[in-house]
């Protein structure tokens, strides 16, 4: 079984890479479009596939990296299957032209390539490597016959993510000065006990951070959010879930890591967090804008989950049943609902889908201990944002006049079903007394949300990013100044430079030294009393 | 000469100075005898190169060196060393490839045989210049590739050739004349030029140590006219009128390699780096290649012209090698060694390209770009990879450069050259990917207005061939890293075995 898993695991990042090469072959083009949603089927096996952890050495590959398979790896995974399914299917329909098509197939491709990387790595440099061409293929692909306000936010998305391999790039860097091994396991043990770890733990943050919509560095997520079509949005989910959470879950292992100093920062990030992205959300004049933002606090529930495991690890006991049932339930229904958002679709589906993500919270909020403290809180207000934001958008939900096609209705029934089951599942292990105080309080945040989405209507003003879109006059700046600098002040300084030398040069000119040193020096006698007066000059030196 | 294997180094310039001079004497229209001799020679080359490494790889013991005294204790030395060999190997692949451009690229043009005359003539003083055992040879064949690399400047004979031409010529005879002037000081002073492992002017007395510092001073101001470290650099953009085999032989192959080549030599092998660092030219060399990597980037951030855009990028690239050697630590060595390697596959591969578009569509300038990787993808895919190599992406060879360089300036306890790395990622970025945004996602016309037509085939073979085999290997150098035969395992047997 392991050989098994180990040439499974070579072998589901082998076939995105063949099926490419055979996709820009022309005579075998048509056959690699055919088995394009084939691609997901081998991660699949690695999910159902049973057996405990696998593990497979890539000697000499980016400076000797791992692939390993465990618990984590196959949530996510699956979730990899759940979120690309559709969009390897209705791929090949999505460009109509040939180079177009090529190009975004090829891009998405590349994409799942580097998510499965991603969630295969053992590693932090195979991970930083893959979380990087996962980001330009995402762009790409989003790029991929965008609108004008699609290559805007693009552009920001792109700014964010080169600034993100930047700080990422730094931390890969403290860590080995740290001599520390880069493997994710390895780390674990030694992080909590380095020096400057809070700068670490910032780097961590904010590097992954921009690719999982931290605040602050979220402000890429709604301006793509709102102009991706709606497949491209379950790409993006897949990214940030791959390259930004499942980067936070391997570095700080939920219950593995007592660090309360990063925890009590982290908690306020994730309050802060659900406060600012509540309030912008409730304020988004457009709908995908809302679902954004109900993402966003998605992501800062999580935060706040992993708030409370650092400062109190010993929670992990009651988290543990239920967290991956969690997760499972919440993504899929956050992809259902950016299907669902762009097309003419009955409102039960809608609401079928927000009632996933309720239950999905309720399970995750039944959990915290009583004694939970401010990261307690956190976690409740986290949760209670999301389902405020998710009703508000529910009752502001216009009807499209787009039909849906009968491939995305497909996926959005799978889509919902699994996110129904994760939480019956996970449901099942939890016993109803410890539900009902949070569904008091999830029934009020259901209630203000109804009541923000009636009484709201007109009064939303926010585009599509929101007040903290700084991005674009910053760039504009970062522009302006470079053109001044590269373009005006050092050929500036160099032309005066010039002049000044050619002026002293003329001067000389004038008084015919050069035209007379020219004659002379053509000459050998003046020749050998130039070396003369070198053999002088460096005798002189050398004593 | 007592045995057969002192005569390897002489056969490795043989290789391509012989089919060189036959070529001059060859009429233009014998097309298929010049490509045969072009190619046979860069393949002969190849195997030499091939069956070398692999001697000093297992670490046979022989020393392959050719000596033929001149004057007396001034001998005319080739040895090959690991050091020699990176840069051996480096330019004999590339010229391979390149000669293949080359061919395809110069289909009907005029003076051909001058034009691969010169280009044989320019690869034998790289090769000289690598395999130099002492500072007096490797002045003699640095002027030669001075020399050699001057008729393919001016090649096209315009105007504009001319005058970059004469520029090319004032800096880098200027720039050897310094050259000259500090080997004949330190002749003076040491009596020897011998290049050895951890330099032999250490043992100099204190009283001449200001004398050592003028002379490391004009050996790099020297070196740095061809490595185009700033205010030296202006030679390179005005450069770019060349024709892109040749621009790619400046950039990748050969000139600024060796300005770059002969300063790892003179810090390692003259000075040796721990003498150097206690003289305290190290540190103000670091400084003078951050200048430069900074500059590089900021001018090269507004040019229009893709082919100007480059050398900008490559005024800067380059400097990385300098500042890895200057760092004066083990780890930095092998960043800014390798990079040497790196550098020249990822420069070559975006030249080829721009050749490519010129070649192919008439495209010159940025502004021209615009959907052109719809038009040539393959070509447009490789540019891809080399851009992001030179941002630094990972798993492109770049990255690998980069990451061994910074650790190097951790190691060295100069965090701030960090900083100037991570400001020239930022930088590069800035102006590669507005590049491939506009080729890749920008709106195509609806005919590009100088096409040619090559059928099905976005462009000739011989142009396609080269550029993509380049760019699969800054690709791959970069994911297999670690493995035994990779540049950066070699950069750091370099550095085991004649450094630390």
């Amino acid at each position: 079984m392991a050989l098994l898993l180990n040439v499974l695991l070579a072998l589901t990042l082998l076939w995105p890479i063949i099926l490419g090469l055979l996709r820009v072959y022309p005579p075998t083009a048509y056959v690699a479009r055919r088995l394009l949603p084939l691609t997901l089927f081998l991660p699949l096996l690695l999910v159902v596939l049973p057996g405990v952890e696998a593990v497979l050495p890539l000697p000499g590959v980016l400076l000797d990296s791992v692939l390993a398979r465990d618990t984590t790896t196959r949530l996510f995974l699956l979730l990899i299957v759940l979120l690309l399914g559709p969009v390897m299917f209705q791929a090949p329909a999505m460009h109509g032209s040939g180079g177009r098509r090529l190009l975004f197939e090829l891009l998405l491709l590349l994409f799942i390539t580097a998510l499965l990387v991603l969630v295969l790595s053992a590693g932090v440099l195979l991970f930083f490597s893959a979380a990087t061409l996962a980001g330009y293929a995402l762009y790409g692909m989003l790029m991929c016959g965008a609108s004008t306000a699609g290559r805007r936010a693009g552009h920001v998305l792109v700014v964010l993510l080169v600034i993100s391999d930047l700080v990422i790039f730094e931390l890969l860097l403290l860590l080995a000065k740290f001599d520390v091994d880069l493997g994710f396991a390895p780390l674990r043990q030694t992080l909590a006990g380095m020096p400057d770890q809070i700068f670490l733990f910032t780097l961590m943050l904010t590097g992954f951070g921009i690719k999982a919509g931290l605040i602050g560095l979220h402000l890429w997520l709604a301006p793509v959010w709102v102009t991706a079509r709606p497949l491209l949005r379950l790409a993006v989910l897949a990214f940030m879930l791959c390259a930004g959470l499942l980067a936070w879950l391997r570095l700080l292992p939920l219950g593995q890591l007592h660090w309360p100093a990063v925890g009590q920062v982290v908690q306020w990030l994730a309050l802060a967090m659900s406060g600012y992205a509540l309030i912008t959300g409730l304020l988004q004049s457009r709908q995908a804008a809302r679902w954004a933002h109900v993402v966003l606090l998605f992501f800062g529930l999580w935060l706040a989950v992993l708030a409370m495991l650092l400062i109190r690890p010993e929670s992990i006991t009651a988290f543990a049943p239920i967290w991956h049932f969690v997760l499972f339930a919440c993504v899929p229904a956050l992809g259902a609902l950016a299907l669902i958002g762009q097309y003419r679709a009955p409102a039960t589906l809608s609401g079928f889908a927000v009632v996933n993500l309720v239950m999905a919270v309720l399970m995750l909020l039944a959990v915290v201990p009583a004694n939970g403290g401010l990261s307690g809180m956190a976690l409740y207000a986290g949760g209670m944002a999301v389902v405020v934001l998710a009703m508000q958008a529910l009752t502001r939900q216009r009807v499209m006049s787009n039909a849906m096609s009968r491939g995305t209705r497909i996926a959005v029934l799978i889509l919902l079903n699994a996110a129904a089951l994760s939480w019956l599942a996970g449901g099942l292990r939890l016993s109803v007394e410890t539900l009902w105080p949070a569904i008091g309080w999830l029934l009020g945040a259901a209630l203000a949300g109804w009541l923000f989405g009636k009484l709201g209507r007109g009064r939303a003003k926010l585009p599509p990013g929101d007040i903290l879109v700084i991005i674009r006059p910053v760039l504009n700046g970062f522009v302006g100044g470079g053109y001044w600098l590269g373009e005006v002040v050092l050929p500036r300084w160099r032309s005066v430079l010039m002049q000044r030398v050619q002026q002293g040069w003329q001067q000389l000119a004038q008084l015919a030294i050069w035209q007379v040193l020219e004659i002379r020096l053509a000459r050998w006698e003046t020749a050998i009393l130039l070396l003369l007066i070198v053999a002088l000059v460096m005798s002189v030196f050398s004593g | 000469m007592n045995h057969w294997y002192d005569w390897v180094p002489l056969m490795l310039l043989g290789s391509s100075l012989l089919p060189g001079l036959v070529i001059f004497a060859l009429p233009e229209r014998s097309v298929r005898l010049r490509t045969v001799l072009n190619l046979s020679g860069a393949v002969v080359k190849l195997l030499l190169v091939g069956w070398i490494l692999r001697h000093i790889y297992f670490d046979y013991a022989v020393l392959f060196e050719t000596r033929l005294t001149l004057i007396p204790q001034l001998d005319l030395a080739l040895r090959i060393d690991p050091l020699a060999m990176l840069f051996v190997t480096l330019s004999s692949v590339l010229w391979l490839l390149t000669t293949i451009y080359a061919i395809g690229y110069l289909e009907g043009a005029p003076h051909r045989s001058r034009f691969f005359g010169f280009f044989s003539l320019c690869v034998t003083a790289t090769v000289g210049v690598a395999l130099a055992a002492n500072l007096f040879t490797f002045l003699l064949f640095y002027e030669l590739l001075t020399l050699s690399t001057y008729p393919l400047v001016v090649h096209r004979g315009s105007d504009k050739a001319r005058r970059a031409g004469q520029s090319y010529l004032i800096y880098t005879i200027v720039g050897g004349v310094l050259l000259l002037l500090g080997t004949v000081w330190l002749y003076t002073l040491t009596g020897s030029l011998e290049f050895t492992p951890r330099g032999f002017v250490a043992d100099l007395e204190q009283r001449h140590h200001p004398a050592l510092i003028l002379i490391f001073i004009l050996l790099i101001a020297g070196l740095g006219v061809k490595a185009a470290l700033v205010p030296l650099h202006g030679w390179l953009p005005q450069a770019m009128v060349a024709a892109a085999p040749v621009s790619a032989l400046l950039h990748a192959v050969a000139v600024v390699k060796a300005g770059a080549f002969g300063i790892v030599r003179v810090v390692y092998e003259v000075f040796g780096v721990q003498f150097a660092a206690s003289l305290g030219v190290a540190v103000p060399l670091a400084i003078v290649a951050a200048i430069t990597i900074i500059y590089g980037s900021i001018r090269a951030l507004y040019q229009d012209d893709l082919k100007r855009r480059l050398a900008f990028s490559t005024v800067s690239q380059v400097s990385y090698i300098v500042i890895g050697v200057a760092l004066a630590g083990p780890v930095a060595a092998i960043g800014g060694i390798v990079h040497l390697v790196h550098q020249g596959l990822m420069k070559i591969t975006l030249f080829f390209c721009a050749g490519n578009l010129a070649e192919t569509l008439g495209i010159h300038k940025i502004s021209e770009m615009s959907g052109v990787g719809r038009r040539m993808p393959w070509t447009m895919a490789a540019f891809t990879i080399g851009a992001f190599g030179m941002i630094g992406l990972p798993p492109v060879a770049g990255f690998i450069s980069k990451w061994y360089l910074s650790l190097g300036a951790i190691e060295a306890g100069q965090d701030w050259v960090i900083g100037v790395l991570v400001i020239s990622s930022l930088l590069n970025a800035a102006y590669f990917l507005p590049v491939l945004y506009t080729a890749w996602f920008g709106t195509p016309p609806e005919r590009w207005p100088q096409a040619r037509d090559f059928g099905r085939r976005e462009t000739a073979r011989a142009l396609l061939f080269p550029t993509l085999v380049t760019g699969a290997s800054a690709l791959l150098v970069g994911i297999l890293a670690a493995t035994p035969f990779s540049p950066l395992a070699w950069a750091k047997l370099i550095i085991e075995r004649e450094f630390y």
